[in-house]
């Protein structure tokens, strides 16, 4: 059974480094609403913000219908050392409770989950550049059985320590960035969305990709350089990249995984008008 | 009538007991508690036992394969499932390998005189947990998933959606172990105990943490081709409050939400429900709240309910999933296995089983319940095919 997805894409944002300045802070708190900042993984808040924008543009999706999905990877890596240095080095006392529901990586979609009121699932899946697959196939399975009718599938990557040491010895080509964009996933088409389909394995990729060297896998726009190391967010920036930035086709767009012959792309026989 | 259910082939299991789900079955209808250990001055379940039994060396040096507690556990549940019948792989942890990034993260960072071919060999082990070691060796793909202490049966939700898409068998691992992020973290939270947990009983004051493993084999029929053998996950439930980082919602509104949306895709009504096996850690927090949700769907019928956490500790990301283990052999042998070895003179709030399990002849339907930080709630009904 091949999968139909329907989707928008919203933009993707820096994140934060933490320290956060008083003005990241009240930016934060004033525009988005993020509660405790201050106790959040570098990247909430600008995943936030794009969690926001997918969600404005449906209001009518009640909030027990509405479910998220994010990226998971290295996210809390640099909250976790933070938050042991602080335990170990000074006195577990100077540790804040509430900074240790984001040494767990899923706080990323709880907290999201928590300002824009979705109540229908939180979680996070997918630890490396296939997570696109990953993300996209849950959010068509629980849209099918009735679970939510629209999923904020968030691609997730921060500029961590261990991924800049990846970058640095050579195993990353690619400068670790920071990114949050946002899909606005829906199992029926939607103003101005985008197609999006699932293949099962047997399919014969029209370019041989390996994601491990970041290949862009647009047909027709071969050798983009690279975009930065995004890690599991790559298939989300890969696929912005290539509508918002490029100008590519959606038929020239497939994207194609080289562990367990997974394959997505999109549609334009399936696009709304 | 539902329009079919997923078969439980094979599971497995690593506690504090041992290795293998019969050695912590048997234990836990028993009773049998084993004395906690004392680490860091906080109240944790038989650490050194985790230790004997699976050999973990806990430090982390960067000339060792970097694979900590969580993932050799995982592994160690993996070879006892039988995986020739399977095609993906979800895999699900916690906090298990936060010590173990963190320390990686470190020990790169001096780079200690490792040169970039050796560095390159740890990062490549290494992503977001060692666990994806595991889900790297597997012959196919599947998904790493973390939802906090619901992970496994998040996993085992998608694994079953997924696995019925695609008509093949799916393989659910899930694992954690003691981690200084984990202890210290809900030590300055307040919720662990100094005492071995006691869930559902008056002033009950915390959790005890724990580590474990629990996988299983599933696999989609339809109804009309569902094997005549027991027991079956026939439908699930998931929420989230939406609420509080650590928190849960204190009404219980999507906790409620989650068990009755499992309830309801299974076909059946509550009064069905012949057993719950719930989240039930000991903090005042979550019991509280799964009490009230309790009685306001089972006023009536009351069915027993369970938490095996004073006996294996609290497990975080496994717990959902050895609580699915205990919901398949309470169908297959009638025997809930008692909540606590002793009443202490605290009053139960819930009618749990002390000191010896509940019988209860002839069960058809179980509701299972896993909950975790952020308000991630999973409900999975398991019950008989027929």
């Amino acid at each position: 059974m091949n999968s139909i997805l329907f989707f928008s894409i919203y933009n993707a944002l820096s994140g934060f480094r933490q320290p956060l300045t008083s003005n990241d802070r009240q930016w934060l708190s004033r525009d988005t609403g993020l509660k405790r900042p201050r106790r959040c993984m570098p990247i909430t808040g600008a995943a936030l913000r794009a969690a926001q924008m997918a969600v404005q543009r449906d209001s009518t999706v009640e909030a027990e219908r509405l479910g998220i999905i994010s990226t998971s990877g290295n996210l809390h890596t640099e909250h976790c050392i933070e938050f042991l240095d602080r335990a170990l080095q000074g006195s577990p006392n100077l540790v804040n409770p509430l900074d240790f529901s984001h040494t767990l990586v899923s706080a990323l979609p709880t907290t999201l989950a928590e300002v824009i009121e979705a109540r229908a699932f939180a979680f996070s899946i997918g630890e490396d550049e296939l997570a696109v697959f990953e993300i996209l196939d849950s959010a068509s399975d629980l849209l099918e059985l009735g679970f939510a009718d629209c999923v904020i599938a968030i691609f997730a990557s921060s500029n961590d320590v261990v991924t800049r040491i990846a970058h640095e010895t050579g195993l990353i080509a690619s400068s670790p960035a920071d990114c949050a964009i946002a899909f606005r996933v829906t199992a029926t088409p939607h103003e101005g969305s985008l197609c999006v389909q699932l293949l099962p394995d047997d399919t014969v990729p029209d370019i041989e990709v390996n994601v491990r060297d970041l290949t862009l896998l647009v047909q027709g726009i071969s050798a983009v350089e690279p975009i930065g190391w995004y890690g599991p967010a790559l298939g989300g920036v890969l696929i912005h990249d290539a509508v918002a930035n490029r100008g590519a086709k959606l038929t020239d767009i497939s994207i194609h995984a080289s562990r367990g012959s997974r394959s997505l792309r999109l549609n334009p026989d399936e696009i709304p008008t | 009538m539902i329009e079919g259910a997923w078969t439980i082939d094979a599971c497995g299991s690593e506690t504090v007991y041992g290795s293998g789900w019969d050695v912590t079955w048997e234990a836990l209808l028993r009773a049998r508690e084993i004395p906690l250990a004392q680490y860091g001055g906080l109240g944790l379940m038989a650490v050194q036992d985790v230790v004997k039994i699976s050999h973990i060396d806990r430090g982390l040096e960067i000339d060792k394969q970097p694979v900590g507690m969580a993932g050799r556990i995982a592994l160690s549940v993996l070879g006892q499932l039988d995986v020739s019948t399977s095609e993906l792989l979800y895999i699900a942890s916690n906090h298990g390998e936060s010590d173990l990034i963190v320390t990686l993260a470190k020990a790169l960072a001096k780079r200690n005189g490792a040169d970039n071919a050796r560095i390159r060999e740890l990062l490549q082990l290494n992503t977001q947990d060692a666990l994806a070691t595991a889900l790297r060796a597997f012959k196919n793909c599947g998904a790493s998933v973390q939802s906090a202490c619901s992970s496994g049966l998040v996993a085992l939700v998608l694994g079953a959606m997924r696995g019925r898409r695609e008509s093949c068998g799916v393989t659910v691992v899930a694992s954690d172990a003691l981690s200084d992020i984990e202890c210290i973290g809900f030590s300055v939270a307040r919720a662990t105990s100094n005492k071995r947990c006691h869930p559902f009983v008056q002033n009950s004051d915390g959790l005890t943490i724990g580590e474990g493993a629990a996988g299983v084999n599933i696999s989609w029929h339809k109804a009309e081709s569902l094997p005549n053998e027991n027991p079956v996950i026939l439908g699930f439930g998931l929420s989230c409050d939406a609420f509080h980082p650590t928190s849960p919602e204190e009404g219980g509104k999507m906790l409620e939400r989650a068990w009755r949306s499992a309830i309801r895709m299974s076909g059946l009504e509550p009064q069905d429900i012949d057993a719950v096996v719930l989240h039930g850690t000991g903090t005042p927090a979550n019991d509280s709240v799964e009490a009230k949700v309790y009685w306001r769907i089972w006023s009536d019928s009351k069915p027993p309910v369970c938490s095996i956490k004073s006996f294996v500790g609290h497990t975080m990301g496994a717990s959902g999933l050895l609580n699915l283990l205990v919901a398949r052999s309470f169908l297959e042998t009638g025997l809930l296995p008692p909540t606590l070895k002793e009443q202490l003179g605290s009053i139960p709030v819930l009618p749990i089983g002390i000191g010896k399990p509940i019988s209860v002849p002839t069960p058809s339907a179980c509701l299972v319940v896993g909950s975790g930080f952020g308000g991630q709630n999973v409900a999975i009904v398991v019950g008989n095919s027929h």
